[in-house]
């Protein structure tokens, strides 16, 4: 729309505080996460690597980010394998009722997550599944796949589908034609699909703190830390959490847009 | 595709996996939570609904909670629209790099967002400390587990997505209409109110309904800024399953924050039919 320059100046300056309050924050964490003491103080005094030392070497911190990896990378490629199945048979079937399912699909986004938390607790208690390592992932595999279903589907949307045909009228089995035509087509999509996966269950602390019991995540190692005392090593945490979605997510995003050129 | 000789089965095998696990992991734990809001140990009663009226906290965490989601949507959409516009007015190369300042903080997960407020509004923070060093007040103003606490961090951490949903409305615009308003003798003011603004309608609503339930159920921001006195249904759930061990009332307000929810989305359906929450339908 066109605006006088006037408004553009006031629209520019109201932009800049946004972003100051949106991103401010975040960056005050990172000469916070130097400080050399034991409570969070601004501006700090000193420069020390204490708190990421702390991070790296003590064993309850180091143990969680490994299970935190492992849980994650577990449930990118579950997710990854279900919810690209899933989408190819929502774009590319022909039958009844595929908005319902894509719906469906998508509904775990909707759903508050404090409530599946809650039954999941259930289910899983009754089940006497609760701090169980493949029912956690299961169930980050749940909210997880929505992000593959989306990604995965729009790209598909995009892919021109006489190339498909034409592998397969010279010959090719349905399986070769998907791995050597689609798959390469789709390929940032997958990535960026694989990487919303994985942040969706790094960063997942809600569903985790009601079925996970005694198996301490990351973000529930952070979580009971929290709840307890204001110990500066979370704040060096934080700073490499912030880097690593920072890296990680905006990888995924430019892949999205590269996959789905026409989506927003 | 690669579907057709077998085309009836392909879709089949294709989307079994994925349903297994939703119906399993996703449905029937709705299933669950309903059935135990209505069937408790004593058989089936409807006393953990009655305990909205009955109860005095059940009652007053109920309006808090949805007065904040209200409250929580319209700053955002007041915040963020002007925000969206000056993208939209952006030449192509530049808002890839405004777009990614919006951005930044999205991709942060929620629980270091809100350790980043309780950082800035403890009671050494760096609020109390510019204060205090500014000679407006002696002692540390108390910042930290107050609803200014709640209200400032979650909309923080839902603006972004305000923003991006309006941006994508706006970005598609066609200048031209504004523009015509003008040349045809309305003033700014005007061409924004009549025609601009109504074309962003769609957005609005996206944006409105998207912020509103993410709002509804947050659980990390208000406990962490807002603390026991604040608490929102989501917590009072924790509550109940980890402190009173009352599952049946858990369930209830699982039950009641879920129809909420749908309404909302329900809501959104029926005045915005061309558009989907998140992106296409197929």
């Amino acid at each position: 729309m066109s605006v006088s320059a006037r408004v553009r100046w006031l629209l520019a300056a109201w932009f800049g505080l946004v972003v100051i309050y949106l991103v401010f924050p975040l960056l005050m964490l990172v000469p916070i996460s130097f400080s050399p003491t034991q409570f969070l103080r601004f501006p700090p005094e000193g420069f020390s690597l204490r708190w990421y030392r702390t991070f790296f070497t003590e064993r309850s911190w180091v143990e969680a980010t490994w299970l935190s990896v492992q849980i994650g990378t577990a449930t990118t490629i579950l997710s990854l394998v279900l919810g690209t199945g899933a989408a190819l048979a929502i774009v590319r079937g022909e039958f009844p009722g595929r908005r319902l399912l894509y719906g469906l699909m998508i509904a775990p986004l909707i759903v508050p997550s404090v409530i599946l938390a809650l039954g999941l607790f259930l289910i899983l208690a009754r089940a006497k599944l609760l701090e169980n390592m493949a029912a956690l992932i299961a169930a980050h595999t749940a909210i997880a796949l929505p992000y593959v279903v989306l990604i995965v589907g729009a790209a598909l949307r995009n892919v021109d589908q006489t190339v498909e045909r034409a592998a397969r009228v010279m010959g090719a089995g349905p399986l070769s034609a998907f791995r050597h035509v689609t798959m390469p087509a789709i390929a940032p999509a997958l990535f960026a699909g694989g990487l919303f996966a994985f942040f969706a269950s790094f960063d997942e602390l809600v569903i985790t703190y009601f079925i996970s019991g005694a198996i301490e995540t990351l973000p529930l190692r952070i979580w009971n830390d929290l709840n307890l005392r204001l110990d500066p090593t979370v704040a060096a945490v934080a700073c490499l959490l912030i880097l690593v979605s920072v890296i990680g997510m905006g990888g995924a995003e430019m892949l999205r847009r590269r996959g789905a050129p026409a989506q927003e | 595709m690669a579907l057709r000789p077998n085309r009836r089965w392909a879709p089949v095998l294709l989307l079994a996996p994925a349903l297994l696990l939703l119906g399993v992991l996703f449905l029937y734990p709705l299933a669950e939570i309903m059935r135990l809001s209505l069937f408790g140990r004593a058989g089936f009663s409807t006393a953990a609904f009655e305990r909205f009226w009955t109860s005095p906290i059940l009652g007053i965490v109920f309006v808090r909670t949805f007065r904040l989601a209200v409250e929580v949507t319209a700053i955002c959409l007041l915040v963020g629209y002007p925000v969206a516009m000056f993208l939209a007015t952006l030449r192509r190369n530049w808002r890839t790099v405004f777009i990614v300042l919006v951005l930044l903080p999205f991709w942060t997960s929620v629980l270091v967002r809100s350790y980043t407020w309780m950082v800035l509004l403890g009671r050494e923070g760096l609020i109390n400390t510019a204060l205090q060093w500014a000679g407006l007040t002696d002692a540390p103003v108390r910042l930290l587990f107050t609803p200014f606490a709640v209200y400032l961090g979650m909309v923080q951490i839902l603006l972004p997505i305000m923003i991006l949903t309006l941006y994508g409305v706006m970005a598609e615009i066609d200048g031209g209409l504004s523009r015509a308003a003008r040349i045809l003798g309305a003033s700014p003011w005007r061409a924004f109110w009549h025609v601009y603004v109504p074309l962003t309608v769609p957005g609005i609503a996206t944006g409105c309904v998207l912020v509103f339930i993410l709002a509804l159920g947050f659980f990390i921001t208000p406990a962490l800024l807002g603390g026991p006195r604040l608490r929102m249904l989501a917590n009072l759930i924790d509550v109940e399953v980890h402190e009173t061990l009352n599952w049946t009332q858990a369930a209830a307000i699982a039950v009641v924050l879920l129809a909420v929810t749908l309404a909302a989305v329900g809501l959104f359906r029926l005045l915005v039919r061309e558009r989907t929450l998140y992106g296409t339908a197929p």
